[in-house]
């Protein structure tokens, strides 16, 4: 049987985070939303150890996160998935370092943002393997999508590979929405403005169910506004 | 229904229907046919309100309104309905969620009561049962993942729910298995009536052996050139469309 533990950083603690080691056969599993401050969260992770890590922001403010995570051991295994919004003038700033620094771990990454309005978002991932790190598993997605002219977000991915054998994957994209979609909404009747709040949900919904438990799913989607 | 006359349509600058007539009565059932990239989708899409096109000349009435003054929505939730060619996958939006909402606005264009939530669920598995789709696709995201049958399938599921005054199917018939193609032809003629009308985009013969029209049009070069009845498509299968083309002076 696995040790599982649940920890959960809700809004209102400004400037919490925290340090936590995840040992072999135990499994982590970090929910954090805040929507202001600076958030640092480091965690490191034995051979064999899982953690999962779901964040959700939606701020008129300025949030930064910051996750900085070590796969020491072998076969450890890291999930980290987030949502944010920045509206208003609001800045969020998520930074992520995932470092493979034991042979045979995985990692997934999937970070989406959204900006409306003057938000600005930035995300900046790397994904560090180091040279005995074989049969590494790395990916890391980052989308993104604009609802106003003046809105903008920045991402950076980035790589520093210094193993061979090794499969990583990275993807950001920043657009519009899918006008297509909203197209084949409409033509079954939908509104325009119902067409487009469904689809953004919709892009909202795939990371926030990534959180299995249902009330805590709700609370999720509470702050993003789903 | 359907009043089309001299219908100009073009994309970035470039005029893809050039032209067109066309009538459609209560109760009928038309097919279109003509070559890859004669603007049948095209013709199809303005129907629609497809803001990609601008039509540039022309005019359509649709139960007696200006149909090209109309929204997009307006016009589906008057019941013209168009299935896609290419049916667009909608992640994260669950087909359930997204029905509701289509239902609830046809039914109030409709003058009919919402339905509650027990009855829509009843509504949906009904209707998934007329085109022999799995019940479990509703829960799903909209088309994601979806075969391409199932993709076809679900054009026609969403017909059945929204009960449509006039449908403009493109190419539903396409990509589709023997089984699959009687199922959703079963389906769309469990769908008509005296009050509503189907268009049919296709390629093929094969389909019209299930759905029989009443007419057959040949749309090439963004014209209508030439119209028959259900014989038309025969002859069209056996000798293509060269006899009509070679004629056709533009
Ligand atoms: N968005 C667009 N931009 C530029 N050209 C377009 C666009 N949409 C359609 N066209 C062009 O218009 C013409 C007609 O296309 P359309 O899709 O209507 O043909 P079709 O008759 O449906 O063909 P098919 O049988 O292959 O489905 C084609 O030449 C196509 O390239
Ligand atoms: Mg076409």
């Amino acid at each position: 049987m696995s040790d599982k533990r649940t920890i959960i950083l809700r809004e209102g603690c400004a400037g919490c985070g925290g340090e936590w080691q995840v040992a072999g056969g135990q499994s982590l599993e970090l929910y954090q939303l805040c929507s202001e401050g600076t958030h640092s969260v480091r965690l490191s992770l034995e051979a064999g150890a899982h953690a999962k890590v779901v964040f959700a922001a939606a701020t008129e403010g300025e949030l930064s996160y910051d996750y900085q995570i070590e796969l020491c051991g072998e076969g450890a295994e890291v999930e980290l998935y987030g949502v944010f919004v920045a509206r208003g003038e609001g800045r969020v700033r998520v930074h992520t370092e995932m470092r493979h620094n034991a042979p045979g771990c995985h990692s997934d990454q999937q970070v989406r943002g959204i900006a409306g309005e003057r938000g600005y978002g930035l995300f900046d991932g790397l994904v560090y393997v180091a040279p005995d790190a074989q049969k590494t598993e790395a990916y890391q997605q980052s989308r993104n999508v604009l609802l106003a002219p003046t809105a903008r977000i920045q991402t950076q991915p980035q790589l520093e590979i210094y193993a061979d054998d090794v499969k990583c994957s990275h993807g950001a994209t920043v657009g519009q929405m899918n006008e297509e979609q909203i197209y084949y909404m409409r033509q079954r009747g939908l509104s325009e403005e119902d067409a487009r709040r469904l689809q953004l949900g919709g892009f909202m919904q795939e990371i926030v169910d990534k959180v299995t438990d249902d009330a805590l799913r709700e609370e999720f989607e509470r702050v993003v506004g789903l | 229904m359907l009043k089309v006359k001299n219908l100009h349509a073009s994309v970035d600058g470039k005029e893809i229907l050039r032209g067109i007539d066309f009538e459609v009565k209560a109760g009928e059932v038309h097919a279109i046919m003509g070559p890859n990239g004669s603007g049948k989708s095209t013709f199809a899409s303005v129907l629609a309100g497809n803001e990609k096109f601008e039509v540039t000349a022309g005019e359509v009435e649709y139960d007696g309104k200006n149909l090209l003054e109309m929204s997009i929505e307006e016009r589906a939730r008057e019941g013209l309905f168009l299935g896609f060619q290419y049916p667009v996958e909608i992640p994260g939006v669950s087909m359930a969620n997204f029905m509701k909402l289509a239902v609830a606005e046809r039914r109030k264009a409709q003058g009919l009561e919402p339905l509650t939530a027990g009855q829509m669920l009843k509504y949906m598995r009904e209707k998934a049962a007329v085109v022999e789709l799995d019940a479990k696709l509703m829960n799903r995201a909209v088309n994601e993942g979806f075969s391409g049958g199932e993709k076809k399938k679900n054009e026609i599921f969403q017909m059945a729910m929204l009960e449509p005054r006039l449908s403009l199917l493109d190419e539903t018939d396409s990509g589709l298995d023997i089984d699959a193609l009687r199922i959703v032809a079963t389906g769309v003629n469990k769908l008509r009536s005296e009050n509503n009308a189907t268009v049919l985009i296709t390629h093929y013969q094969r389909l019209l052996d299930y759905i029989v029209p009443d007419f057959v049009h040949v749309l090439y070069k963004g014209r209508i050139i030439y119209s028959g009845g259900k014989e038309l498509a025969l002859k069209l299968e056996k000798e293509g469309y060269d006899w009509l083309i070679s004629d056709y002076k533009e």
